[in-house]
């Protein structure tokens, strides 16, 4: 059985089907990549390192921007994933810049290293 | 010999085919929600109740749903009979409801419990009348009805990582093939559409229909954020992040899978309106899992399946409702509240299609009378979608 499924060759991040201690090593996407941290079955795990600012790509479109830099095999989840949507405990000034509805990893950032606004 | 697939269902008066013969006994208001509760369980097999918790004390859209969700149940394809429950006093019109039912070819009476003299007296006279009336639906057969005729509601509740790898992709292979051959399916929980909602969009049918889809997930949107509030916590719920899922565009992407990859999308209607248009049609409802299916069936769904990862009892008090997993650990934990498994998806043991298969074989079986674990278990939850204040 696979320990990892990434389900689109787009994604950056792949789901562990069961639990990922630190030091394995899985193959998804035909990346190989060591887990630096403890991933509970059910949770991502980082196939490459992501941005700050930058998509968090599951099932070919993005899930959300990292919240902070996240390292190659990094579990991905609540503490540095920003979802786009629904954010009303943001005031406008902090939202985050959302990422346009299907738009993939290499969206233009501006000088900040975040995607450009949206509607530009 | 036609070879096409089908199943065996009761044909109604208004052409429609239903996949029970329920005497539905509908409370006005939610004060005479016992008294319905109580006749229902009376006049068992068939009788069925639909306690509700609205009826009085809204305006204006509110009433509307209200009205409009009990009035839709009473004239579904999966309800041969109908008993009113009313107390009296009430916003909502019993002969409304009554007159629904026979509209759509089917028997109605109305009992008030304050003209009866009470709740002893009501539930007397309604076990009496209710009893009559299944008797007159018991003599009924099923005929053999081409799956065109069906329309399938998709729900997806106590989602976890499995839902959009294995249960949710099954789902959609059957909703494919569904309307392929001419049948129709129907997909609400519109916050589980944000995130997702250009997949469904670029499958519309008429630009309007894209247009009314994008209009409705922004009013969503705007609900949440009108009230301060980050909408995950409940969207994705506790549950559902403990289980892997990170954001509501993680949950939205694996949900939508429920709807196919080719399906179109033909039509977009408000919360237990009637889904009129073959294929595949979004209605507005809550992701909230009773009111989501609440009002699906009321929009005319004889068939619910319902993925979950995580396990829910929950079903419908005139539809059957499938609990299908993929999450293998959940379908031994949850037993007695499933009917299918698909773990095998994930683990690489079945293909998608086989599943898809074995899920399609189900719907088929259960819409000629097969019977499914909620109903096996009396679970028969109702809830309409509120919005406004009671006053």
């Amino acid at each position: 059985m696979k320990s990892v499924l990434a389900i689109s060759p787009r994604d950056n991040v792949a789901t562990a089907l069961e639990a990922l201690e630190p030091g394995r090593r899985v193959d998804a996407n035909g990346i190989s990549v060591t887990a630096i941290e403890a991933i509970a079955a059910g949770h991502k795990i980082a196939l490459q390192a992501i941005d700050a600012g930058a998509a968090v790509i599951k099932y070919g479109s993005a899930i959300g921007l990292a919240s902070a830099a996240i390292p190659a095999g990094a579990h991905v989840h609540t503490h540095n994933v920003a979802s786009s949507r629904g954010r009303g405990d943001l005031s406008v000034a902090d939202a985050p810049a959302r990422s346009r509805p299907g738009e993939p990893a290499d969206a233009p950032r501006d000088g900040a290293g975040r995607p450009g606004p949206l509607d530009s | 010999m036609n070879d096409r697939p089908g199943f065996y269902g009761y044909r109604r008066g208004d052409g429609r085919v239903g996949t029970r013969n329920h005497v539905l006994v509908v409370p006005t208001v939610i004060c005479s929600s016992l008294v319905a509760e109580r006749v229902a369980a009376a006049a068992l097999p068939l009788g069925t109740a639909l306690p509700h918790l609205a009826g009085c004390g809204q305006l204006g859209p509110d009433m509307r749903v209200t009205h409009d969700t009990l009035a839709a149940y009473c004239g579904h394809p999966n309800v041969g009979a109908v008993l009113v429950i009313a107390l009296g006093c009430e916003q909502v019109v019993a002969q409304v409801l009554a007159e629904a039912a026979r509209r759509h070819g089917k028997p109605a009476e109305i009992l008030a419990i304050q003209s009866e003299g009470g709740t002893i007296r009501a539930t007397e006279k309604g076990t009496a009348i209710a009893r009559s009336l299944a008797a007159g639906l018991a003599a009924q057969e099923r005929e053999w009805c081409d799956v065109s005729e069906l329309l399938l509601s998709l729900k997806c509740g106590g989602s976890d990582y499995t839902s959009g790898l294995a249960s949710n992709p099954a789902l959609g292979r059957v909703t494919d093939r569904l309307v392929d051959l001419g049948g129709s399916a129907v997909l609400g929980e519109i916050a589980e559409i944000m995130g997702a909602e250009h997949l469904l969009a670029a499958r519309a049918t008429r630009p309007d229909t894209a247009s009314r889809l994008i209009q409705v997930i922004t009013r969503v949107e705007g609900e949440a954020k009108a009230l301060g509030l980050d909408i995950r916590g409940t969207q994705p719920s506790p549950g559902n992040i403990r289980g892997g899922l990170t954001t509501i565009e993680e949950k939205s992407l694996g949900a939508t899978h429920k709807g196919g990859e080719r399906a179109a999308l033909e039509d977009v209607v408000g919360y237990a309106a009637p889904i009129r248009r073959k294929g595949l049609t979004v209605m507005d409802t809550p992701g909230l899992d009773v009111e989501s299916v609440t009002g699906m069936v009321g929009g005319g769904a004889q068939v619910v399946v319902f993925t979950t990862g995580l396990g829910t009892p929950t079903g419908n008090p005139i539809a059957p409702v499938i609990k299908i997993t993929g999450n293998a650990r959940t379908a031994r934990q949850m037993a007695d509240n499933l009917d299918l498994e698909v773990s095998g998806v994930i683990n690489e043991t079945e293909t998608l299609d086989a599943a898809a298969d074995r899920l399609f074989a189900e719907i088929l079986a259960v819409a000629s009378g097969k019977q499914t674990a909620t109903e096996r278990l009396g679970h028969r939850e109702f809830a309409i979608h509120r919005r406004n204040p009671t006053f």
